[in-house]
């Protein structure tokens, strides 16, 4: 059997077409961009996570009898930033997995442009779709709650800068763990590990300064996630060392930023 | 003339192997160790775990069931003697013995000691569900993209309807399998189960064996006198 497989994997290996040998073009990357963004967008995946994030928020706050019109405008706000976040996460996911389960990767291989057009393309997408969203939406929010009794204390440009950088970050780990577990399962299991772990208390993604939280480790944090994702995902394209050492460099920079962000008496 | 008993069995046996090597192990393994972390960590500040971390530990697992009929080959298989129906229950066996094992386990778990009945009920209509959705979503997209309406639908019927009805309801949203957001845990969830069961069997009409229940004469392609040649020899 293991002869067999050897054969096998052989046989694909030398009837494979290779992948150019380029560097990424900025026009093909840019025009993928487009293309990736209005498709991340407008996947039902993307609008049904942010819907269902509002819904159960909605049932987790309940009536809304009772409590504060700044509280119940945190909640949507805060329902609306987590459902878009699962829902770039999940989107991104898919999308990068379109080519094979669409089993195109070998016809995509015998393009000019190198695999890792095609990643960078998914990536700037993701920048030019979700996160613009996500960045209307943070400059709404800080708009509102700056005027908001009640909110205006625990906003600031940091509060706003995270999300769009949480949903870039959240965009990068799902086209990375697609490139690396290439199965459609692996959207949920990271959502669930996410928010169902005490994972999301060790390193929240989205803090107000009245928490303590240290700042500028905080965002040190959340470059360094879809910089080590972004590294792995154009790992898989092409296995080079610079690529390996760049997500080794950035993910224990992570870490380091995790630890070093939490407040002296924890969240 | 149909194959008997004995016929059946024996293919169930040589189906088996290869159903059970042709599965998602690796992702039922991710999924069981993100399950039970979850579960685990859902005791945290003397809360329950079965009020949420264990309905979606069982989603999880549910999502798994989701990718059981995902088929490249199908149209291929399609033409094979054995029954789609005999085919995805040899599948489906091993899928549900697994999960069912991995869910009771889960329900042992910190705090938790032993299923109860509304966790019990919940967890057997989320199989249904599941496998309903996946056979449903191969007939309308194609057995080889299904799972992610399937799941899409799984988490809808699971998570957000109850949520969204008791907001209707105006009721405390909860997806606890215990207080449902419309009757009794036994009567929600057998509802939500037979209604699955419905949708498992309208999927699995294999088109190409005869049906099962025939409406109507059956219509017999008889050629005109003055048809071509072909067609008459063809009689």
């Amino acid at each position: 059997m293991a002869v067999a497989l050897r054969t096998a994997i052989g046989d694909a290996r030398s009837g494979a077409i290779p992948s150019a040998d380029v560097r990424p073009r900025a026009a093909i990357v840019a025009g993928l961009g487009r293309i990736e963004a209005r498709r991340l967008v407008r996947h039902p995946t993307f609008w049904l996570g942010t819907a269902f994030g509002l819904t159960l928020t909605r049932g987790v706050v309940g009536a809304g009898s009772g409590s504060s019109g700044s509280t119940t405008l945190a909640w949507l706000a805060g329902g609306l930033a987590l459902g878009m976040l699962v829902g770039t996460l999940l989107s991104a996911n898919v999308a990068a997995l379109r080519s094979r389960r669409d089993r195109t990767g070998e016809l995509y291989g015998s393009l000019p442009s190198p695999p890792e057009a095609r990643t960078l393309g998914l990536l700037t997408g993701l920048a030019v779709g979700p996160v613009t969203i996500a960045i209307v939406l943070a400059a709404v929010a800080w708009a509102v709650f700056s005027r908001t009794e009640g909110l205006a204390e625990h906003t600031d440009l940091f509060l706003a800068v995270q999300y769009p950088l949480a949903v870039f970050a959240l965009g990068a780990i799902g086209v990375g763990v697609a490139r690396w577990i290439p199965t459609l399962l692996g959207g949920p299991i990271i959502v669930v590990l996410h928010t169902m772990t005490p994972l999301i208390w060790l390193v929240p993604w989205i803090l107000p300064t009245t928490s303590e939280v240290h700042a500028t480790w905080h965002m040190i944090y959340l470059v360094a996630v879809p910089v080590t994702w972004v590294a792995l995902a154009l790992a898989r394209d092409r296995r080079t060392l610079i690529r390996f050492a760049v997500a080794a460099a950035a993910l224990a920079l992570g870490i380091v930023a995790a630890v070093q962000q939490t407040p002296p008496g924890g969240y | 003339m149909p194959p008997g008993r004995a016929e059946r069995l024996g293919q169930v046996r040589h189906l088996l192997w290869p159903s059970i090597r042709t599965m998602r192990w690796g992702a039922f393994l991710a999924v069981t160790s993100v399950g039970a972390a979850a579960v685990g960590s859902g005791a945290r500040n003397d809360a329950d775990p079965a009020t949420i971390a264990l309905p979606v530990a069982t989603v999880l697992l549910g999502a798994w069931l989701c990718f059981l009929f995902e088929d490249a080959a199908a149209t291929m298989t399609a033409a094979s003697p054995t029954p789609l129906a005999l085919r995805r229950a040899v599948r489906g066996a091993i899928a549900v013995a697994a999960v069912g094992a991995v869910w009771v386990g889960y329900t042992w778990l910190g705090p938790l000691d032993g299923p109860t009945g509304p966790m019990t009920w919940s967890f057997g209509a989320i199989v249904l569900v599941a496998l309903g959705a996946a056979a449903a979503w191969t007939r309308v997209v194609g057995a080889a993209r299904a799972a992610l309406p399937a799941t899409a639908s799984l988490v809808t019927v699971v998570i957000v309807a109850p949520v969204a009805v008791s907001i209707l309801l105006e009721r405390r949203a909860s997806i606890d399998p215990a207080t449902p957001p419309v009757g009794t845990p036994g009567s929600y969830w057998a509802t939500v189960a037979a209604v699955a069961v419905v949708i498992l069997l309208l999927g699995h009409l294999d088109l190409a064996r005869p049906p099962i229940v025939r409406f109507g004469r059956r219509r017999v392609f008889v050629p005109r006198r003055g048809a071509p040649a072909v067609l008459r020899s063809s009689r």
